[in-house]
């Protein structure tokens, strides 16, 4: 269901709420560099109990290394892990509900900010202003990824698309779609 | 009286917390996922992983005596004196 396009940048086909007429540009998704923080932090939590075992126990508790005393921290350790499976398939479950949808009629923001908190904002392409991208720091310039900040008369903007890919590109190509809007109307 | 205190600690606990974290991951991924292939490969290998941890557990659960002297003699043994 979903490719790449000219630009380099993923396409869904359809999606649901889809207008007549409406055509998906793109589909983006934040940078995979900023999955990095998490990914170390649960490989130290996955590193801790074999850390215990190994380095730990055998100086602090050596009365609990045999049978039937180590049965118990086995059975600590699995349902350790089984709560680190959750967490660690919640993080990569945010990353992949996570997306900015353009089209030729608006730009769609989902956010999957957690299990049951799901935040969906929309915005027609004809209210848009001015679109500003912003490469802040070291890694973003590394990685060329960034924000977009999206001007409207509204005060209340919720669409803003945070850590994406190629974020000059992609203004470039929103304004592009902006344009032709335009040119239709005119 | 304990014999069911643990189980409830240690089994039925956890594997009500698996379960219902594992339902509310897998509605997310299936509903909201935007591939349906993607959607499927990330819900068997989430699967996979949680069923077989689960029966860990189990497993890991019947293998420990609950009996009133180990759990005793665990408790005198795990003091930290040792490492502090």
């Amino acid at each position: 269901m979903s490719k790449v396009n000219d630009d380099g940048l993923e396409v869904l086909k359809r999606f649901s709420g889809q207008r007549k007429g409406e055509v998906v540009e793109f589909m983006l998704r934040k940078h995979p560099i900023t999955l990095l923080a998490s990914t170390i932090a649960l490989a130290v939590v996955f590193m801790l109990p074999p850390i215990f075992y190994v380095a730990i126990m055998p100086a602090a508790l050596p009365g609990l290394l045999y049978s039937p005393y180590r049965d118990i921290f086995f059975l600590l350790t699995t349902i350790y892990y089984g709560f680190f499976w959750i967490i660690a398939f919640m993080e990569l479950a945010d990353y992949y509900l996570d997306i900015v949808l353009v089209t030729n009629m608006r730009i769609m923001k989902v956010d999957q900010a957690g299990l049951f908190n799901r935040i969906v904002s929309e915005l027609e392409l004809d209210k848009i202003q001015d679109i500003t991208s912003h490469i802040d720091g070291p890694i973003r310039t590394l990685f060329n990824f960034g924000n977009l900040e999206i001007q409207t008369a509204s005060e209340i903007n919720r669409v803003k698309p945070m850590d994406i890919p190629h974020p000059v590109r992609v203004r470039r190509r929103i304004m592009e779609l902006i344009t032709a809007i335009d040119e239709h109307h005119h | 009286m304990s014999t069911l205190i643990y189980a409830f600690a240690f089994l039925v606990i956890p594997l009500g917390f698996f379960a219902f974290f594992s339902w509310a991951l897998l509605y997310h991924i299936l509903k909201f996922g935007y591939k349906k292939s993607t959607n499927t490969k990330l819900a068997f290998l989430y699967s996979f992983i949680m069923i077989a941890l689960a029966l860990f557990v189990i497993e890991n659960y019947f293998a420990v005596d609950w009996s009133d002297a180990t759990m005793r003699d665990f408790l005198r043994r795990s003091n930290l004196n040792n490492f502090i």
